[in-house]
């Protein structure tokens, strides 16, 4: 198996093609968690895109100037936007969740969502939380104590005289 | 632990804090990270190793989080931590 490691030049180019195609989208789960800080590591990109056809045209689009091999079944899949493509065949490991846990909707998310150094959509750490929560996974459990943890962390900083 | 130890001198972190407990170390940890370049966020922490079964197929396809979990517990070795 090849190593296919997410590095900033790489972020930078989805960021950035990504937005050349207009595709709605927000980081979630421990890589959205990573980019507002927080001190772990995780091994695959994991989306939410807004669940409408003509985002999943943009998506694939986008996908395919960045590398990925698109065939018609995954074409398809993205279009539809079914819940959950686990995409391992690309430049990076990627999964596109179209319908995460704890999430009401992607409208919602995105009104609560931040963008991180002006380039990185990132769904709110509340909505990480929330998500990671329900899902219960073994994984999940882990991480959710410091992540809980990390958040109160940064909403006491935010609230700090002196803070920025 | 350890009653004082000596701080980084990163900006905006104190030169002297108190380790007492996890939740300290935690806090200087965090603070770390927060004050990281986001390039040196995501070049940390995004890492490539081999997972069995998951990185075995190009692509998956699940029509449902509820099929994918299902999928997770029937597929996945248990040490992968997919499982409820």
């Amino acid at each position: 198996m090849v190593n296919r490691p997410f590095s900033y030049p790489v972020a930078e180019k989805l960021a950035k093609v990504f937005s050349k195609h207009g595709v709605e989208y927000l980081f979630i789960g421990k890589s959205g968690a990573i980019l507002y800080g927080f001190p772990d590591t995780t091994q695959d990109i994991d989306l939410f895109p807004e669940k409408s056809r003509k985002n999943g045209i943009r998506i694939v689009a986008a996908l395919k100037e960045l590398g990925f091999e698109i065939d018609q079944t995954l074409e398809k899949a993205i279009i539809e936007g079914k819940d959950f493509v686990q995409i391992r065949g690309g430049p990076f490991d990627l999964d596109l969740v179209f319908a995460p846990d704890g999430i009401d909707s992607y409208d919602t998310a995105k009104k609560n969502a931040h963008v991180i150094a002006d380039m990185f959509p990132v769904a709110s750490l509340r909505d990480i939380i929330a998500s990671k929560r329900k899902a219960n996974r073994q994984r999940d459990r882990e991480v959710l104590d410091r992540l809980e943890d990390f958040y109160h962390y940064l909403k006491t900083r935010e609230n700090s005289p002196g803070s920025h | 632990m350890s009653d004082m130890k000596t701080g980084s001198k990163r900006a905006g972190l104190p030169t002297r804090y108190v380790i007492n407990t996890v939740k300290d170390v935690n806090k200087i940890e965090y603070e770390m990270s927060i004050q990281r370049p986001i390039a040196d966020r995501i070049n940390n922490s995004f890492i490539k190793t081999y997972k069995p079964v998951i990185d075995d197929a190009p692509y998956r396809i699940f029509s449902s989080l509820t099929d994918y979990r299902s999928w997770c517990e029937k597929c996945l070795p248990k040490w992968l931590g997919y499982g409820k």
